[in-house]
């Protein structure tokens, strides 16, 4: 469309009304030839109540052709007006509405009449109102289809933003971890193999038995090492046994890095489990890692419980703690290890919720997953 | 003679453990494999005594194939030997052994000695073994003159405390079959086969064996009173976490 009105919203909504409005008038005022006749009649009908008050009104002064501008003006105006209000208003408050404009359409035509002696046509302001009354609620309908594509593609924009940030902060994180495992590689293994390095230079110039037993504990070591960041890596359990499994093994883990007692509880159907794809399963194995990790922390536990439930085609992992538990207010958004979480969580489309534990004490995370039903 | 059929991808692992094998197996007549899937498929044609597999393998991990076969015969011999070395793992290797089976896990870091006495223990002895290492509980029962090993000395304890064969499966990670063999070869060490002389003599049994093995547990002294209370709360916690079953009276220490 050519900006006539400028490009803002605004001017380009009210050409649309004045474009609708001129059209219409248009089309009455072409039929006004037929409906001169009663036009005249009406508007003389309606006139016996003034009578009183304009006594010259009887005479007809100047045919309408000779007044067709005015006419077109007065026709265009109220339109304008019709189409604006059915737009704005539905229901009792339209009509009323479309009827007070009718009247004051009148009121102009009874001035029209005075002034410039110019026959009213009320029936063709009639018909004006009620085709610009349909004209607006099609304007209406248009404009709301129009708004909800708009909300529809701001809402996209939106979603498009805020999936390049997760990206970019989980890049950021993936990177970190990265950084992580060389430094593990070079301080733990590396730094075992060059020690085992010299131990086998020196047994090799002076066997004995026992440096032969130190550079094979070293070499266990180093092993289990390797072992340990690999598993960090990719743990064998979540390939080997399943999701349940590897998750009770990290609970187990953490209770013996941390000393709390734990319980583990799985209350879903193991092809339910296995449904879940393998980006699932490293996300949601990370997920509550993270949980566990966090309760090691921070949390100072005593019992820390995982549950596996299924509701509806949902899949809810839950980590409850009774340790000192989270200031709701430190929970922000903004927070960066909670944002990673629900970063994460969002590419598979689950929900990470932090809340008060059980009775009151310490942390419940809660990670829901929804899961197609089965079959798929 | 024993038939056994070794499966390990890594050509010089399978060379050493060939040897060990040869060692501790005099009579032997070998089948190898090099993945989980080639095992499978000789384990259904060559039908051995006993296969010894390592578990991460291309084309199928020896889980996967170590499950396929139980599941064509039950009773199948089964040891393991990987690198990994936590209970989770033996755990959950566990549960997808069949009562009926004899399994063993040993550990690729240990010693050569430790692969031998697994290897007897199971082609040989019948029974089930798993690496004290991986085994996870710990039980403080005093064991006296060496007489009992460690695997021994554990399901000493869950006799004691009562358990059955079904939960001392559980807890030792093994099969009931396996149970139910420990126990045996306990009762031939601490009952040195009265129940079954008496049962040869008589025509019927006459003693209980897990009692009997209970009477000699307390005449010669293997287990202090004090330390009972010891086995319990740890049995409790491992109920707890296994089973979510809290044992009354358990929670207030």
């Amino acid at each position: 469309m050519a900006p006539l009105f400028g490009d803002d919203a605004r001017s380009r909504k009210m050409a649309l009304i004045a474009a609708t409005a001129l059209s219409v008038s248009l089309i009455v005022f072409g039929a006004q030839k037929f409906l001169q006749d009663l036009n005249a009649l009406l508007f003389r009908e309606l006139l016996q109540g003034f009578s009183e008050l304009l006594p010259s009104l009887a005479l007809t002064k100047k045919s309408f052709a000779e007044n067709a501008a005015l006419n077109l003006l007065l026709l265009f105006l109220i339109t304008y007006a019709a189409i604006w209000i059915s737009k704005r208003f539905t229901g009792a408050p339209r009509l009323v509405l479309l009827i007070q404009t009718f009247i004051v359409s009148l009121l102009f035509q009874l001035g029209f009449y005075h002034f410039f002696q110019s026959e009213g046509q009320p029936l063709s302001i009639i018909l004006c109102i009620v085709l610009a009354s349909f004209a607006g609620k099609l304007l209406k309908k248009r404009s709301e289809e129009h708004r909800e594509l708009e909300a529809r593609q701001i809402e996209l924009k939106l979603r498009n933003s805020e999936l390049q940030e997760s990206r970019l902060a989980l890049v950021k994180q993936d990177e970190s971890e990265r950084r992580l495992l060389a430094a593990d590689l070079h301080d733990q293994v590396l730094n075992d193999l060059r020690t085992i390095q010299k131990r086998f230079e020196a047994f090799a110039r002076a066997p004995s038995s026992e440096e032969e037993k130190t550079i094979n504990e070293l070499l266990k070591q180093s092993m289990s090492d390797i072992r340990e960041i690999m598993d960090e890596l990719c743990p064998a359990m979540l390939e080997e046994f399943g999701l349940a499994a590897a998750i009770e093994e990290r609970l187990d883990k953490g209770s013996q890095i941390a000393s709390y007692e734990v319980r583990f509880q799985n209350n879903v159907a193991s092809e339910l489990l296995e449904s879940m794809s393998a980006v699932e399963n490293q996300l949601i194995y990370r997920l509550v890692q993270e949980s566990l990790t966090n309760i090691n922390k921070h949390a100072q536990a005593k019992m820390v419980r995982v549950s596996i439930e299924a509701e509806e085609s949902d899949i809810i992992f839950r980590v409850s703690d009774d340790g000192k538990g989270i200031d709701p207010g430190s929970l922000s958004e903004s927070s960066r290890g909670t944002l990673y979480m629900r970063l994460r969580a969002a590419l598979i489309g689950a929900k990470v919720t932090w809340m008060q534990g059980p009775d009151q004490k310490g942390t419940t995370v809660e990670i829901r997953l929804h899961v197609q039903s089965s079959g798929s | 003679m024993y038939k056994v059929l070794v499966v390990e991808d890594v050509a010089a692992l399978r060379q050493h453990l060939i040897k060990i094998l040869r060692e501790t197996v005099p009579d032997l007549q070998l089948v190898e494999a090099c993945n989980g899937l080639e095992g499978l498929k000789l384990y259904r044609s060559e039908k051995p005594d006993m296969m010894i597999m390592d578990i991460l393998m291309p084309e199928m991990t020896g889980i996967k194939a170590a499950q396929q076969i139980w599941s064509e015969n039950s009773r199948a011999k089964i040891l393991f030997w990987s690198q990994f070395h936590k209970e989770s793992y033996v755990r959950e290797l566990g549960k997808i052994v069949p009562d009926e089976a004899i399994h063993g896990y040993a550990l690729k870091t240990e010693s050569d000695e430790k692969l031998m006495h697994a290897i007897n223990t199971v082609l040989v002895h019948d029974n089930s073994y798993i690496d004290p290492i991986v085994r996870g509980v710990q039980h403080a029962i005093n064991i006296r003159h060496g007489m009992l090993n460690e695997s021994e000395s554990a399901i000493l304890a869950d006799l004691i405390l009562g358990l059955t064969d079904k939960a001392i499966a559980m807890r030792q990670h093994i099969s009931v079959r396996g149970v139910q063999n420990r126990i045996s070869s306990l009762s031939d060490k601490l009952v040195k086969g009265l129940d079954i002389h008496a049962k040869e003599t008589a025509g019927l049994e006459i003693f209980n064996t897990r009692m009997r093995i209970m009477l000699e547990v307390f005449r010669q002294g293997f287990i202090e009173p004090e330390e009972i209370d010891g086995l319990e709360s740890e049995m409790a916690s491992w109920l707890a976490r296994r089973l979510n079953f809290e044992m009354p009276g358990s929670e207030k220490k």
